[in-house]
């Protein structure tokens, strides 16, 4: 067992760059879409003409349902059509992988009702 | 064909709840609605189909948001208990909708505060404690009404603040609330109604008020 797991992280660490993953930590960090518009998410979602289906899982600390919350608000005030679910769940940032039921049906009526304005 | 099509029938206004036709009757065309406990969204898919509104609930169950979903109504996943500070700004509504919800919650006098800042105006429905066959069941069997319209017993009922028509204009004054329009849906008043025998458990007597800040 132990050179099993001695053999995967070393085959891991030889195709995978640990600083990969904080680059890509800090990009997300960074990431902030309302820069370009004078810190005003909302403006910066003013232009969009989608219909929003937001959802967060309670035990997300990646993305943590607060940071979702802050979206919703700026989805309201630049008054989108949209709607947000917080899904009880205790899998983490790894909820959204997990078939839910709640979560999957919110999500299937959600894509059944783009599919319906599309065809 | 949307898939949307049978939620669309509902929405057309058949069997729309006798409160939620009223509150209909109530609001103009073309507005901005919030509607605070909005259940499975039949209002706001009535106000949107008919009304052309720009509506959104908040809800807390689970299922009623999957409905809500399912007839792709703007729905948030909320609390009313937590205030309506976290989303909405000042006067950013025509009207706040809380049809049957106001005694379920923990500060009403505080959420028609809340509605009040963040809605020009209110839209308030909820059963009279007050109606005579409450009264009967209290005054002469000495026990709890449980009425058509009140049907938990008092160890189940989600109202915690139940109240009659004089407390709600009581407390309206008291908080500087003009009373716009008043109307009471009274079973026994509208005896062979459409509505009442399509749902005739709904037609109990209900309260429903619209309302302003004064001046």
């Amino acid at each position: 067992m132990e050179s099993y797991l001695r053999y995967q992280g070393r085959s891991f660490v030889d195709r995978f760059d640990a600083n990969t993953y904080l680059l890509m930590t800090k990009t997300l960090d960074y990431f902030d879409p309302a820069s370009e518009y004078g810190d005003d998410l909302a403006r910066a979602l003013s232009q969009t003409s989608a219909h929003f289906l937001v959802i967060s899982f309670t035990s997300d600390w990646r993305f943590a349902p607060e940071r979702s919350r802050e979206i919703v608000k700026a989805l309201l005030q630049a008054e989108k059509q949209l709607s947000y679910i917080e899904i009880e769940a205790n899998q983490g940032h790894d909820a959204f992988l997990i078939p839910i039921p709640h979560y999957m049906n919110v999500f299937a009526s959600h894509m059944k009702t783009i599919a319906g304005e599309l065809s | 064909m949307s898939p949307l099509g049978e939620h669309l029938a509902v929405a057309e206004g058949e069997d729309l709840r006798a409160d939620l036709s009223i509150i209909a009757d109530w609001i103009k065309a073309d507005s901005k609605v919030l509607d605070l406990g909005c259940g499975d969204g039949t209002l706001l898919a009535y106000l949107r189909d008919r009304l052309n509104v720009l509506g959104y609930g908040l809800e807390i169950s689970p299922f009623n948001i999957e409905d809500c979903v399912e007839k792709n109504i703007n729905v948030i996943q909320a609390d009313l208990n937590n205030g309506l500070k976290a989303y909405f700004s000042d006067n950013s509504f025509d009207y706040v909708i809380m049809s049957q919800t106001l005694q379920a919650t923990e500060q009403p006098d505080l959420l028609i505060e809340e509605m009040l800042r963040v809605g020009k105006e209110g839209i308030v429905t909820f059963p009279n404690m007050a109606h005579w066959r409450a009264r009967l069941q209290l005054g002469l069997k000495g026990v709890m009404p449980v009425t058509k319209n009140l049907p938990n017993e008092w160890f189940n009922t989600p109202n915690v603040h139940l109240c009659t028509l004089n407390d709600f204009e009581v407390l309206c004054k008291k908080h500087d609330i003009e009373i716009l329009q008043r109307t009471v849906v009274d079973h026994s008043h509208r005896k062979g109604n459409w509505l009442m025998n399509l749902l005739p458990n709904l037609l109990g007597e209900i309260a429903i008020y619209r309302f302003c800040r004064n001046g």
